[in-house]
């Protein structure tokens, strides 16, 4: 065991090691604190997707309320936020619009706001569906859910 | 004494190196674990606002929306309410028949101007109508123009198996101009 302690340095006295040390650690540190924030980022962003593509399957689902045989351009367009919100559960704000790709014409959105501005993270998810328009043609409709 | 000290705090020294080159790599493997999810390459199919197989499925299922007529040496009338599908079997059956394709000129422009509808500016269809095995060359070519673009994404539909086995095809491809989509 060392008794001569005029040898031994102090913590500070070895600046170069200390500096070297500190940086070593500040990059693992900074580099964990940046990778928990991505996935963090990741999540939420999957997250609004899901609840995007939920309501779109929520609205064709609710409007075929018989099957899908059922289902109408009318029954879509009386769609009432009230329809939907349930599977928004945890989203600000979200919209749903629908618009009838052929024949080329009708549209219409049913939205819930929760905020003033558009956020910069949005959940999107679309889909073509056909739908009995005007008696007995079929139409081509597309459906597209928003959710941030 | 003052060599021992010397020798020790170049010790100190390579062992901090070390450390921090070791504190690097685990910062860089890190960083590549996680990813950058914006730098991922999708395929052509997979940056289309919807699966081809979906849109051919749903523009097939679709009624002409007007009433048409088709000139086979007798007047044929289309209601409004038929599918483009029984639009194309009839066409494919009249063709193998030995009918002219011009016949069907004014239903192939309706079929047409749907499809654009559906897919957008930034994407071009092709509808090919084949029988039995044959594929190429198709007997029915409902398009602007031939595909010209390596990236194409495709789907069929058999539409009818009583005899004759007839086959939609659906091909889309970038429009003219425009970059392969890449993320």
């Amino acid at each position: 065991m060392r008794t001569d302690t005029r040898g031994v340095a102090g913590f500070f006295e070895d600046l170069p090691v200390l500096l070297l040390v500190l940086a070593g650690v500040s990059s693992v540190a900074l580099t964990g604190a940046w990778c928990t924030d991505q996935q963090a980022d990741a999540a939420r962003q999957e997250g609004l997707s899901a609840a995007a593509e939920a309501l779109v399957r929520a609205a064709v689902l609710v409007a075929s309320d018989g099957g899908p045989s059922t289902l109408t351009v009318g029954s879509l367009f009386a769609l009432e936020p009230e329809d939907l919100e349930v599977n928004a559960a945890g989203c600000v704000g979200w919209a749903v619009v629908i618009e009838v790709l052929h024949p080329v014409g009708d549209r219409h959105e049913i939205s819930f706001d929760g905020l003033d501005d558009l956020p910069p993270d949005l959940g999107y998810a679309c889909e073509l569906v056909n739908a009995v328009y005007e008696g007995d043609m079929t139409a081509v409709v597309e459906v597209t859910g928003v959710a941030w | 004494m003052r060599g021992e000290g010397a020798v020790s705090g170049q010790l100190a020294l390579m062992d901090a190196l070390v450390f921090l080159a070791v504190a690097i790599l685990v910062s860089s493997a890190m960083m590549g674990h996680v990813g950058d999810p914006a730098g991922d390459a999708l395929s052509f199919s997979d940056a289309m606002p919807h699966p081809t197989v979906d849109i051919l499925t749903v523009l097939m299922r679709a009624s002409l929306g007007v009433q048409m007529t088709v000139d086979l040496g007798r007047e044929l009338a289309l209601p409004a309410d038929t599918s483009f599908a029984e639009c194309l079997l009839l066409e494919a059956r009249a063709m193998l028949g030995g009918a002219d394709e011009a016949a069907f000129g004014a239903f192939e422009a309706r079929l047409l101007d749907v499809l654009d509808s559906l897919l957008g500016p930034s994407l071009r269809g092709h509808i090919h109508v084949s029988v039995s095995e044959d594929v190429e060359p198709p007997l029915v070519c409902i398009e602007h123009s031939p595909v010209e673009s390596l990236q194409v994404s495709a789907a069929s539909q058999r539409l009818s198996d009583d005899g004759v086995r007839t086959t939609a095809i659906l091909l889309v491809e970038p429009a003219l101009g425009l970059e392969p989509l890449r993320v």
